[in-house]
């Protein structure tokens, strides 16, 4: 606890004095504040973890998550950024990597990991109960150094996670998780299936394999409010990259493959469809039928008058 | 027997062979219906589409317990199908204004268009559906007494019922495949017209 207080205070400190670094020392600092509807989560855990690294041509993993075929993001305010930092939690939950850095907020709901270097850093949160409330700090990632509007290097971070709460004396939960393909519809380059993990708190708790007879979907049904479930993919295709978000109670898992999709090899329809009865040679047949008839009892009739 | 009796009686043959034939296609066209409608009526009863139907949703709630429909989340998607005499089917189109019920297979051809009205092309979720029929009286034959404003609706294989307008009715040639498909709608419905020599579409819009 004292130590706590020492590095909290030293974090302060410095930041008061604002200290401005020149060089990519490891000198950022990330300060996380967790607050419930304006009131502040005192003792809840935050890890940290060095996810990428910044390049010329945006960014490169980590050495901790490189094996991780992961899709990229670039625009810290995308959606695809969000689903990044959801992705890397849930694979860093499922194979319990080591953080760089783990705090507690403190009375006043912030914490502040200090000594970091140029890159981008995952923010992970455990799960918090207040009475009967948990509250489920949702993932980010947080570039140092920040770059303000007026395009200086700000090596003072302020991050704030959103999160999510239940309460835990609720019904039973239910989560869904769904693939889906994102690569042209090249039927070709995909696998015949998947598998998929339920996490409950970092541990698997279920595996399934997805497939088209199953519609590429599963829904968990009866889960105990009271823990946190993720959904990782175990073994991500080749050639494929992996987002995993959820929205409501499903998880979308999300394969990307940016090669080229082969031409079709059915030309396009030359006509529509014939779709008709037929009825048409009818009315035709009618008419040229009576005609005939007509013709011919004619013949007959004049030849019988002129034997009269 | 003269020549001009034997022409005459030649023209007699002729035209009641035409006459045979064309009645002959009478009773087939009208055999052809009543097959066509026992067809669809016996695929309708073992397609058993879910008995709980739910409106379509336009939006992802945001409710973080909601369960979303998967088609929201990936509009991409295949359309579920369910297999009835091994064939498979998208669901069922209804046209209440002229008393319509049928089911849609996932894919056309002609064996096909003699059991039941087809996809064409596009999906329900993606907004761009088009199904084709025969003009049987008993399927797609009455499609063309629809006008602005009736309603049609789509319950898919999960049942979720996707309900539409008819906005307007257009004649196409049947080399008019580009057409057919453009135009931004969200549901069309096709048939020959009665001689068969164009195609009338019923063009609809979401509601």
């Amino acid at each position: 606890m004292k130590k706590r207080l020492i590095s909290i205070l030293l974090c302060m400190t410095l930041f008061l004095i604002n200290i401005v670094p020149t060089s990519a020392e490891a000198v950022g600092r990330i300060y996380v504040t967790l607050k419930y509807e304006d009131m502040p989560i005192a003792e809840a855990s935050f890890q940290i973890y060095k996810a990428a690294d910044m390049t010329e041509d945006g960014m490169s993993l980590s050495e901790q998550f490189s094996n991780y075929s992961v899709s990229m993001a670039q625009d810290p305010n995308s959606d695809e950024w969000k689903a990044l930092a959801s992705t890397l939690a849930a694979y860093a939950a499922a194979d319990k990597l080591e953080p760089f850095d783990e705090q507690q907020t403190d009375e006043s709901g912030m914490l502040c990991f200090d000594g970091l270097s140029d890159g981008i850093y995952l923010i992970t949160g455990s799960p918090v109960i207040q009475n009967d409330l948990l509250i489920l700090p949702q993932a980010v990632l947080v570039t140092v150094p920040y770059s303000s509007d007026s395009g200086e290097a700000d090596y003072d971070v302020v991050a704030s996670p959103k999160y999510s709460s239940r309460s835990m004396s609720g019904g039973v939960l239910e989560r869904r998780v769904l693939k889906i393909w994102d690569d042209e519809n090249n039927t070709d380059s995909r696998p015949q299936e998947i598998t998929v993990q339920l996490l409950c708190d970092g541990e698997v708790y279920d595996e399934q394999v997805l497939n088209e007879e199953c519609g590429w979907g599963h829904t968990w049904s009866g889960l105990d409010p009271a823990h946190n479930w993720q959904v990782t993919e175990k073994e991500v295709p080749d050639d494929y990259t992996v987002k995993i978000t959820q929205q409501g109670a499903t998880f979308t898992v999300t394969n990307t493959n940016d090669a080229p999709a082969p031409p079709p090899t059915t030309p396009d329809d030359p006509d529509l469809p014939y779709t008709g009865m037929l009825w048409l040679p009818v009315p035709i047949l009618t008419v040229f039928g009576a005609i005939a008839l007509f013709i011919g009892i004619l013949l007959i009739i004049k030849k019988e008058d002129t034997d009269e | 027997m003269s020549k001009r009796r034997k022409v005459g009686i030649v023209f007699i043959l002729i035209g009641s062979v035409f006459i045979l034939c064309a009645a002959g296609l009478i009773i087939y066209n009208i055999w052809d219906d009543n097959r066509a409608q026992e067809s669809v009526k016996s695929v309708l009863e073992k397609l058993g589409l879910p008995e709980k139907t739910v409106e379509a949703e336009d939006e992802i709630s945001d409710d973080p317990e909601a369960t979303v429909p998967d088609y929201l989340l990936d509009p991409n998607r295949e359309m579920p199908t369910i297999t009835v005499d091994g064939y498979k089917y998208i669901g069922k189109v209804t046209v209440p204004s002229i008393e319509l019920e049928l089911p849609v297979m996932d894919k056309w051809d002609d064996e096909r268009l003699k059991i039941a009205p087809c996809r064409y092309s596009g999906s329900v979720y993606l907004n761009n559906l088009i199904i084709c029929a025969h003009n049987y009286a008993s399927v797609f034959g009455r499609i063309k007494n629809l006008s602005a404003g009736d309603i049609v609706i789509l319950t898919d294989a999960e049942g979720n019922v996707f309900r539409y307008e008819v906005e307007q009715l257009e004649t196409l040639s049947p080399s008019q495949v580009n057409d057919m498909k453009s135009g931004d709608w969200d549901l069309t419905l096709f048939t020959c017209t009665v001689g068969a020599l164009n195609r009338v579409a019923v063009r609809c819009e979401k509601i």
